[in-house]
C-alpha cells in the first residue's frame, strides 16, 4: 500500500470563526495535515520549527500582522520553501500589490469561498499521492 | 422448289455476340445504378451514424455538465451552510458582551463582507437607540437615534430587515446596505446597521440575506444573555 505524504498546512488567522471555517473547508482532503495560529508571532516560531509547505495567512492580526510576518519570512528566506497565500478583507489592488512584492504566491480576498482555499491549496502545494 | 438462303455461321456468331453485349451493356447499367443506391444508402446511413453520435455526444456532454453544475452547486450549499454553522456557533459560544460585539464585527468583516457597521441597542424607556459598538465609522457620524427616525429607526419600530437590493463594493461611501433588528421572541432589542460593502463584494447575494437573518435571532439571542441591555441602560 502506497504510503501517503501529507501536505502540511499553517492557518493564521486571529479568529476563532475563521479558523473553524478552513477547517469545514479543507476537511475533505484526507492528505491535509491543518496547524493553526492566532497572531504572527506564534505562526513565525511554529513555521521555523516545522516548515509547512502552505501557509494561508491573515492581514489584520494582533502581535505581528500579517504583512510583517511576510517580509520577516522573505528575509529570513522561508518563501522559497513555505508558500504563502495572503487571505484578507483587504482588497484594494495596492495591498494586493504590496503582498505579492514581498513575495506572497497567492492572494485571496474574503469572505472566501472553500474552492478558493482548495485552489491554492492544489496550485501551491500538490498532492503527492 | 425454292432453296433459301443459308446464314453464314460467322454472321450468326457475330450477332450471338452483339446480343450478349447488348445484355451485358444493360447489366453493366442496371448493376451501377444498384451501386448508385447502394452509395446513396450508405452516405445516407452515414449521416444518421454521424448525427447519433452527436446526439450521444452532445448527451454526455450535457450529463457532464449537469454533473459539473451539481458539484459546484453542492459546494456552494457546503459552503453556505459551513458558513451559517460557524456563525451560529461564534454568537452561541460568546457570553461577554465585549466578545458577542466582537462576534457580530466578525460575522459581518469575513462572512457577509463589510468592515462598516454599527451594533444599537434599543432602550425602551426613552425609545432611544443607542450605539454599543461601531466599526469602520466616522465617531462623528454615530449617534442616538429615536425610535421611528430615518432607516434604522424604522427598522427597530417595525422588526422588519433593511436590505439595499442596489448595494454594490466600494461605493457610495455613508451609505446603508443592510439594516436588522435583533429580535428575540418578538421584541426588537437593537439593530445592527450594516454600511458600505467591500470593494471586492460585488453585491450581497441570497446566502447572505440567511446570514443576516440568523444574526437578526443569534445575535439577538446572545446579546441578551450577555446583558447588553442592562449595560445600555447603565451607559445612559
Amino acid at each position: 500500500m502506497a504510503e501517503v505524504t501529507m501536505r502540511r498546512v499553517l492557518v493564521v488567522d486571529d479568529s476563532a470563526m475563521i479558523r473553524a471555517l478552513y477547517k469545514q473547508a479543507l476537511a475533505r482532503v484526507a492528505d491535509c495535515a491543518l496547524a493553526f495560529a492566532p497572531d504572527g508571532a506564534q505562526a513565525l516560531a511554529y513555521i521555523k520549527r516545522e516548515e509547512p509547505g502552505l501557509v494561508f495567512l491573515d492581514v489584520n492580526m494582533p502581535v505581528m500582522n500579517g504583512l510583517e510576518l511576510l517580509e520577516q519570512l522573505s528575509r529570513e528566506g522561508v518563501l522559497g520553501r513555505v508558500r504563502v497565500v495572503m487571505v484578507t478583507t483587504e482588497g484594494k489592488p495596492e495591498d494586493v500589490g504590496r503582498a505579492m512584492s514581498l513575495g506572497a504566491a497567492g492572494y485571496i480576498t474574503k469572505p472566501f469561498r472553500g474552492e478558493q482555499l482548495l485552489a491554492a491549496l492544489a496550485r501551491e502545494l500538490p498532492s503527492q499521492s | 422448289m425454292m432453296k433459301g438462303r443459308a446464314v453464314h455461321p460467322r454472321k450468326k456468331k457475330a450477332k450471338r455476340g452483339r446480343t450478349a453485349l447488348a445484355g451485358a451493356r444493360a447489366e453493366i447499367a442496371r448493376l451501377r445504378g444498384t451501386l448508385a443506391e447502394c452509395a446513396n444508402e450508405a452516405l445516407r446511413l452515414r449521416e444518421e451514424i454521424a448525427i447519433a453520435s452527436d446526439l450521444m455526444t452532445e448527451s454526455r456532454r450535457a450529463r457532464e455538465l449537469r454533473r459539473e453544475q451539481d458539484c459546484a452547486r453542492l459546494a456552494d450549499e457546503h459552503a453556505h451552510l459551513a458558513s451559517l454553522h460557524v456563525a451560529s456557533t461564534r454568537l452561541l459560544e460568546s457570553v461577554e458582551r465585549d466578545d458577542v460585539l466582537c462576534a457580530i464585527q466578525e460575522i459581518v468583516a469575513n462572512l457577509i463582507g463589510s468592515e462598516e457597521l454599527v451594533v444599537y441597542s434599543l432602550r425602551e424607556d426613552t425609545r432611544m437607540l443607542v450605539p454599543l459598538t461601531s466599526m469602520g465609522i466616522d465617531a462623528a457620524r454615530i449617534g442616538d437615534v429615536p425610535l421611528g427616525c430615518g432607516v434604522v429607526g424604522r427598522v427597530a419600530e417595525s422588526g422588519e430587515a433593511y436590505v439595499d437590493e442596489g448595494a454594490r463594493g466600494g461605493k457610495d461611501v455613508g451609505a446603508l446596505t443592510a439594516c436588522i433588528p435583533l429580535v428575540l421572541r418578538g421584541r426588537v432589542l437593537g439593530v445592527v446597521a450594516i454600511y458600505r460593502l467591500l470593494v471586492q463584494k460585488p453585491a450581497l447575494e441570497p446566502s447572505d440575506r440567511q446570514l443576516l437573518q440568523l444574526l437578526s435571532t443569534h445575535a439577538a439571542v446572545a446579546l441578551h444573555c450577555s446583558g447588553a441591555g442592562r449595560v445600555a441602560q447603565l451607559a445612559s
